[in-house]
């Protein structure tokens, strides 16, 4: 015996240990299957506590009155209050489980939590007392009577959060307070008695009833309510401030004819509102809510009032998850719409997987499938057929399919549809007719289809609960400018001859361009037709026209020929580390530098010359030579001051051919790059050598002035 | 079976793995230590053995109003003065500085903190109301002011970093300094892919005309999640995706058996070692494998109709062009791509901003406002959530020089605006409001983690609940913030 109650003490402990444990890792810590059954047991283990303190303290409180001996209630006494701590501990052990399960939390939980821990260690506390003090005594201290006390409201408190949590936090008090409106379904309601009413019900009822009707007035029968009571009718026409209802609800509290009187339930503020509000709306008894436009007052109040519309509830079971996993593929996709949720959404992917079977492989969870995308299959009669067995559907797209109007007769017989997608098919002012019978529809798309616009017109004034979407139109009178022509190839050099091409991106525009420097207009300029060839400096330019849109932008390309290039050539001075390009090769490879002189395609020189040699196996005529550099004077960026050309036989028998100045634009009118060309005539050369100097520093009334200048190269050219 | 170093290495190490995973299986042999095994480490009996404690991928937490995401990212800082937030006191007090009091001490970049003043310049662009919802909009975007009616204006966004890469960081991955996964990423570990064809996670970018600041993939990355999760950036240009043609010389018929030898292998692999990296790889190849088909068939936008292409104006077949993004958005988005990410670069208009704002406008606002109306006019916008804007908002001072028609703003994160549309966001309403000077949010301010915890809720997800563990902690999007903005749900 004495054994046992060892163990129960230092189990007891333990316990302890283990719940401040838990609360102190609750976060980190997981509750495997095995001990979840341990936490289902904490609605059964959590009446020993309550029934063992309870008969604890009507023994520790009152048992001195017993005819029986002190020692024997002291005895009992300490029993039960060893097996309360200890069911309380195992309780709360449970209780914490439980909790790990998820789907607890809010205060009431917590103060159910706390107060359940405070009564395992509370009593704990108090079995300690007991024997340390409270035993010896020959009576009972009123300390530890008031302990017991405590305990039990402790005790009462965890039990009634606890019951609030499972039965609901009115359940108590529910009989005394009225029960609460139960949650509004905004699909069904209707304005008056689902909203409304409820509000007169509760705060108008108890005096305006056939039993009492104060002032004449009974509101319970929506007849009497029209008739009003011996002060006239509630309202004459849906103005509020005229309405004998809104008047006296409106006045001021202390006033005598104040409703509802002084003292009494008042209606709250969104009461009122909604009140004034269906008031303002006519005072119609039958208009659903769903009619009302969803920016109306009353849809809010509606919300405020009755909270949000719960999560749709569907009414049919749950389809086998193997069954649903087995239907997935990568060209079909059909998936819960949410955790826990037995209605499915089901999506289709790529034409050329669809197949006679992809639609009716899904009959297996027709009652499931709530909603379906179909966009784009190429579906079949078959299809259409398979496609009435769906019949919880809601939401359907068909965009780019070929339905027509009969699989709008199909679609017809599927009650719960609220909204379909038909753009892009051939569906017909028939179809759409047929399908605006449907009960529950709230959008249909119709963009690009065959109904006509005046024909939407009518069908929507005709129905008003329904948005018929026809999207955007053409109407002839947006005038866009066309974008500029693209000019192929990319690169400005040429070796002997180039074949151009051009194009546009928009499909059907009319090229007309022109090589001779003149404006492509659209009368006289050529008419693109093919490719062309050039094989000498030629500048084209372009631009494209087409009907219903302003003419382009022109595109404008300069190509230069590059016809005799060296065998060798050597840069005679690195090119700055951050843009060496390929190296010497950069400057005759034909490619034009871009936009950005970082792409490889530049070479680029801070404050010092380049300095570059060509050589050629063979003695060639010089007339031109072309210098391609880059000019963006915000960043530096200029042409060379002067450029030296030499040339001869060899390096050593090399002389001064020329020596440039090219011209440098104001900054307004800069070019982003330029060919500076220089007639540099020279017979039977092989050798030549370029000396390309930048401007140091930057000349006044230039940007950055003072600086040094980069020069940039992307290409030479020898002609 | 022989191994060279490296391998030798690479097994110990899993056979380390393994005896760990024993030793706790041993040590809970005891009832007690089961209890305690168990408690500490959740699937030690279930035999799953995932990291994971999130919710079973794929599905929503709850019913979801949108379906999918296209943002259409603002890189730069899109100036609110001079786009949503017009304020009329600043044209009043052009050149005046800006009191004290309202700057508050907020810190300033290295690019203003020097300026010996702070005077305020009013928006060269007027503000005009438009729609039923009367909202503000600027004179340079007059295709979005035409559909104010189907969008929530957000004025009040307010993020916590003052530069480019740790702002759009935080924007994209809900922390300033890198390395955690990118919304896109999130939302495709949270809900999988719709269509298993394209990755359900797509990056398009355009360049402005603009100032413009980078863009790179660590912005897009999957972070600690399984790289299936990445995203996937697709080119202008006639390769939209990298590597996925077939090498000249392969055909079909040789690919496939190609991939189906290296799955073998790859399995043999894993079967070794347990890296689920080794499975996303395989995956990752038989996406690849089915994209060949679908990606050339979304790609394709030649086949847009004349008012198609009227309506997101002609640059959008010009491929890589903003209008181009646009329109493949839609397109991937309409083919079930969870998370369509656009970003234009262009939008870091320190100075010249009244020139380089109209060409950025320009350029975007036709495209952007003709989305909504194709994704509408097709059904799709009510399941899909499209987002515009940047990573902050600009200072009503100027920077640099100040002229009537030439200043500039520098960034401003104490208040900036974007909108959204579709996706079950109350549509025709403007939300938040900021001072006269649009420096300080007097009502409803949203920070970037409500704004996340928003997009998510919309998705169906919880963003308490959409964890992912990682280094011995659980992480989300939201960090350890967000408060959802029901006020905008419809």
């Amino acid at each position: 015996m004495k054994s046992i109650h060892t163990a129960l003490l230092n189990l007891l402990i333990a316990f302890q240990v283990f719940i401040v444990f838990f609360l102190l890792f609750e976060s980190r810590i997981y509750v495997p299957a095995s001990l979840q059954v341990l936490g289902r047991a904490h609605p059964l283990l959590l009446h020993f506590p309550i029934v063992l303190l309870v008969l604890a303290w009507l023994l520790g409180c009152f048992g001195e009155k017993l005819d029986m001996g002190q020692a024997l209630v002291k005895q009992l006494v300490y029993t039960l209050l060893l097996l309360t701590a200890w069911s309380a501990a195992l309780t709360v052990v449970a209780g914490l489980f439980l909790s790990k399960e998820g789907g607890y939390e809010g205060p009431a939980f917590q103060w159910h939590k706390w107060t359940g821990v405070a009564l395992c260690f509370l009593s704990a506390g108090l079995l300690w007392y007991h024997e340390r003090t409270a035993v010896k005594r020959t009576k009972y201290p009123n300390l530890f009577r008031i302990g017991l006390s405590v305990l039990l409201v402790v005790l009462m408190m965890a039990g009634h959060f606890g019951a609030g949590l499972t039965r609901g936090a009115d359940y108590l008090f529910e009989p005394v307070r009225g029960k609460k409106q139960k949650a509004l379904d905004i699909e069904m309601a209707v304005v008056f008695p689902d909203l409304v009413y409820p509000i007169l019900e509760a705060k108008c009822l108890n005096c305006h009833s056939p039993n009492k009707a104060k002032g004449g007035l009974i509101l319970s029968d929506t007849t009497l309510m029209r008739q009003g009571g011996d002060s006239g009718p509630l309202w004459v026409s849906s103005s509020t401030e005229e309405s004998l209802l809104i008047q006296r609800l409106l006045l001021d509290i202390g006033h005598e004819h104040h409703m509802p009187p002084k003292g009494k339930p008042q209606l709250t503020d969104e009461e009122l509102a909604l009140v004034q509000a269906w008031v303002a709306s006519g005072a119609d008894f039958e208009v659903p809510l769903s009619s009302v436009p969803p920016d109306d007052p009353i849809h809010r109040l509606a919300v405020a009032v009755y909270g949000a519309p719960n999560t749709e509830a569907y009414d049919f079971p749950a389809a086998d998850a193997g069954t649903v996993a087995g239907l997935n593929s990568p060209y079909r996709v059909v998936k819960p719409i949410a955790l826990g949720m037995p209605a499915l959404t089901v999506g289709f992917y790529g034409k050329t997987a669809f197949t006679e079977q992809s639609l009716s492989e899904l009959t297996a969870v027709g009652l499931q499938v709530v909603s379906m995308s179909l966009s784009g299959m190429p579906l079949s009669e078959k299809d259409r057929q398979t496609l009435g067995n769906f019949t919880n559907l809601q939401e359907l797209i068909l965009n780019d399919t070929p339905v027509d109007d009969r699989w709008c007769e199909t679609l017809a017989a599927l009650p719960k549809l609220r909204t379909i997608s038909l753009s892009g098919t051939k569906v017909t002012e028939t179809g759409l007719a047929t399908l605006l019978a449907l009960p529950k529809l709230k959008q249909v798309y119709v963009w690009n289809t065959q109904v006509g616009t005046d024909v939407l017109e009518r069908l929507q004034q005709e129905h008003k609960n329904v948005t018929i979407e026809q999207g955007y139109r053409d109407d002839g009178q947006t005038i866009l400018p066309l974008n500029a022509p693209l000019i192929k190839p990319a690169s400005s050099f040429f070796e002997e001859r180039a074949t151009v091409t051009l194009s546009h991106p928009v499909a059907g525009v009319e090229l007309r361009y022109t090589l001779d420097g003149s404006e492509p207009d659209s009368t006289h300029a050529r008419l693109y037709k093919e490719p062309f060839t050039i094989d000498a400096a030629t500048v084209v330019r372009v631009k494209g026209y087409k009907s219903g849109w302003f003419s382009s932008a022109e595109t404008l390309k300069a190509f230069h020929p590059s016809a005799n290039r060296p065998d060798r050539l050597f840069l005679l001075g690195p090119p700055n580390p951050g843009y060496k390009g390929r190296g010497a090769v950069t400057l005759v490879d034909l490619v034009s530098g871009g936009d950005n002189h970082a792409d490889g395609k530049w070479l680029g020189f801070y404050g010092e010359p380049m300095n570059v040699s060509f050589h050629f196996d063979e003695a060639i005529h010089i007339d031109t030579i072309g210098i391609s550099v880059k000019q963006q004077y915000g960043n530096y960026i200029y042409p060379p001051k002067v450029i030296q050309v030499w040339g001869g036989a060899d390096s050593i028998g090399a002389r001064l051919l020329t020596r440039v100045q090219p011209i440098l634009e104001k900054p307004e009118k800069a070019p982003a790059s330029q060919l500076v060309s220089i007639p540099a005539v020279g017979d039977a050369i092989r050798y030549l050598r370029l000396v390309v100097e930048p401007f140091v520093p930057i000349p006044p009334g230039y940007p950055a002035e003072g600086n040094p200048a980069w020069i940039f190269v992307d290409e030479i050219t020898i002609n | 079976m022989k191994k060279d170093g490296m391998l030798e290495k690479e097994v110990e190490q899993a056979r380390l793995y393994e005896n760990r995973r024993q030793f706790l299986s041993r040590l809970s042999i005891g009832i007690g230590s089961a209890a305690l095994g168990s408690l500490l480490i959740p699937d030690l009996f279930s035999g799953k053995g995932g990291d994971s404690d999130g919710p079973a991928p794929g599905i929503p937490h709850f019913a979801p109003k949108a379906k999918r995401v296209i943002y259409l990212f603002q890189s730069g800082g899109v100036s609110q003065l001079e786009s949503f937030d017009g304020k009329p006191k600043l044209r009043e007090m052009m050149g005046q500085d800006l009191p004290e009091s309202v700057r508050g001490g907020q810190r300033l970049t290295g690019m203003t903190a020097g300026q010996a003043s702070f005077p305020l310049v009013g928006s060269y662009y007027d503000f005009a109301q438009y729609g039923k919802s009367g909202a503000w909009v600027s004179s340079a975007f007059p295709h979005m002011a035409k559909i104010v009616d189907d969008l929530c204006i957000i004025r009040s966004l307010h993020t916590d970093a003052i530069n480019h890469d740790p702002a759009i960081t935080f924007f994209q991955t809900g922390a300033q300094q890198g390395n955690r996964p990118s919304m896109g990423a999130w939302l495709s570990y949270g809900l999988g892919s719709e269509n298993q064809n394209l990755p359900a996670f797509c990056v398009l970018v355009s360049k402005g005309r603009g100032n413009g600041q980078g863009v790179y993939a660590k912005l897009w990355t999957n972070g600690f999640l399984d790289s299936v999760h990445q995203g996937v950036q697709l080119m202008g240009g006639p390769d939209p995706v990298l590597y996925l043609g077939n090498p000249p010389g392969t055909d079909k018929v040789s690919r496939r058996k190609l991939f189906d030898k290296l799955a073998e292998l790859n399995l043999l692999q894993f079967e070794a070692f347990g890296d689920p990296e080794i499975t996303a790889k395989v995956q990752q190849y038989e996406m690849a494998y089915r994209m060949q088909t679908s990606v050339p068939e979304v790609t394709d936008l030649s086949k847009e109709p004349d008012h198609i292409v009227k309506l997101y104006g002609p640059d959008c077949l010009v491929p890589g062009t903003y209008a181009a993004n646009c329109l493949l958005a839609r397109k991937l988005s309409e083919n079930g791509v969870r998370f369509v990410q656009l970003y234009h670069q262009g939008w870091d208009q320190h100075g010249n901003l009244p020139n380089e704002m109209a060409t950025q406008a320009k350029d975007v606002d036709q495209a952007s406002a003709a989305l909504v109306t194709d994704l509408k006019q097709r059904g799709l916008l009510d399941e899909t959530l499209v987002i515009w804007g940047g990573e902050f908002g600009r200072t009503s001072y100027c920077q640099g020089r100040l002229e009537f028609n030439n200043y500039g703003r520098d960034h401003h994160p104490r208040c900036f605006s974007v909108w959204m549309a579709g996706g079950g966001i109350k549509p025709g309403i403007v939300y938040g409001e900021t001072d006269e000077f649009s420096y300080n949010i007097v009502k409803d301010p949203v920070h970037v983690h409500d704004f996340h915890a928003t997009i998510l809720h919309q998705l169906g997800l919880n963003h308490e609940k959409l964890t992912y563990r990682h280094l011995g902690r659980r992480y989300r999007l939201t960090d350890v913030a967000g408060t959802v903005v029901k006020d905008i749900l419809v």
